[in-house]
């Protein structure tokens, strides 16, 4: 099956059903996303976003309903990325290494906003930087991911007691970042 | 309320990751305190930067081209976990061959035991059969005359047949306590005298 240049041929993969097709296609994004969050660069999360689909699409008796799987693909996806910080030590939060084609620019904006954007999205970029690697994997988990904090904990291997402090310690961090700045 | 709310206590209250009672001393402290409120009203916000943050691409990101690459090797990887997965073996349903071949073992045996039995015996099914095919009466007895000798415990003692003869071995009063017949063609009986209380034991063997 031949490919159009700059495309993506989700149906490539591949599924058995349009129903898991449709389950990667919603989700390989947001999972994308969540682990390079994690683990803070680019090469690391394709890798591990690969590692977790893999694992997911294996098990085709999970995908019967989408929410729950979407629910245990996040799982995975972050189980992944914690291994994977457990057993690199510690993974730097660094800034973007790849640069592979100018991103596209929306035509309604004026150069001096995009590099406003760009600054404003670096500036809040920096500020999960200064978090540990705990602490940002546990604010993740909690307000991206929605997850109670007992799962969260779950996933962190630690107690709830454990993860509040994490979640505590981020938010106070990040906030007072944003305010040195600011200032 | 003598002091503010501590910046923990804050970032944990926004996200309802307090206790009940802490988050309704929170609550009533920032309904009267500017300050307070105003950092929880921040760190609220701050949880909306951060999704706002981790929902955008990288800087200079081509996801066009990352997700292809992604989807590639992921149908790579599905291919290699299928090639190295354990085969389910299917059940194979008998096809007619072997079923033939069994029918026909069946056959054979059922032929070699019909062969070996004693004349009188497969004359008497016959009979039997014969009765069955042409609907004579609404049962058929089928009287089995053993070949050879026949050896029965009874009440009165233990008994052996042959051929019309009989030779048996009484218990007169005695009362019969146990009866046992083997397969190889015995038979035992214990007695037990009423009066005395003496066991007998009867065991005939044919042979």
């Amino acid at each position: 099956m031949s490919e159009a240049p700059g495309s993506t041929r989700y149906d490539a993969i591949p599924l058995e059903t349009e129903r898991q097709t449709r389950f990667y296609n919603e989700n390989l994004r947001r999972v994308f996303l969540l682990i390079y969050r994690i683990v803070g660069n680019v090469p690391d999360a394709q890798d591990l976003t690969q590692e977790a689909f893999i694992k997911a699409l294996q098990r085709q008796d999970q995908l019967k309903d989408l929410d729950k799987a979407a629910h245990w693909l996040s799982r995975i996806a972050s189980n992944t990325a914690i291994d994977f910080l457990r057993r690199s030590g510690r993974v730097s939060f660094s800034d973007i290494d790849e640069l592979v084609d100018p991103v596209a620019s929306s035509p309604h904006e004026s150069p001096e906003e995009l590099v406003l954007r760009a600054e404003h999205r670096e500036y809040l970029e920096n500020g999960l930087g200064v978090l540990t690697d705990r602490e940002r994997t546990a604010l993740l988990l909690r307000d991206v991911e929605g997850l109670p904090a007992e799962e969260v904990a779950a996933r962190l291997n630690c107690s709830k007691a454990t993860v509040r402090s994490h979640i505590a310690n981020g938010r106070v961090k990040f906030r007072r970042y944003l305010e040195r700045r600011k200032a | 309320m003598t002091g503010h709310v501590t910046e923990t206590d804050l970032a944990l209250y926004v996200s309802g990751d307090l206790t009940l009672w802490d988050i309704a001393r929170v609550r009533l402290h920032a309904a009267g305190c500017d300050r307070c409120r105003r950092s929880a009203e921040a760190y609220r916000k701050d949880r909306t930067r951060v999704r706002d943050i981790v929902a955008e691409m990288p800087e200079g990101l081509d996801w066009e081209r990352l997700s292809s690459e992604m989807t590639a090797n992921i149908r790579v990887g599905l291919a290699a976990g299928e090639c190295v997965a354990p085969r389910r073996h299917k059940v194979a349903g008998l096809g007619w061959r072997p079923a033939a071949a069994m029918a026909g073992l069946a056959v054979l045996l059922a032929t070699g035991w019909w062969l070996n039995m004693p004349p009188s015996t497969t004359q008497a099914l016959g009979r039997a059969f014969s009765a069955i095919m042409h609907g004579r009466g609404s049962s058929v007895e089928l009287v089995m005359e053993p070949l050879g000798p026949f050896v029965e415990a009874t009440a009165s003692g233990v008994e052996v047949r042959e051929n019309g003869g009989r030779l048996g071995v009484g218990q007169g009063s005695a009362t019969p306590v146990a009866f046992s017949v083997t397969s190889q063609g015995s038979a035992s009986a214990r007695y037990v005298n009423g009066d005395t209380g003496q066991m007998t034991i009867t065991s005939v063997y044919a042979q």
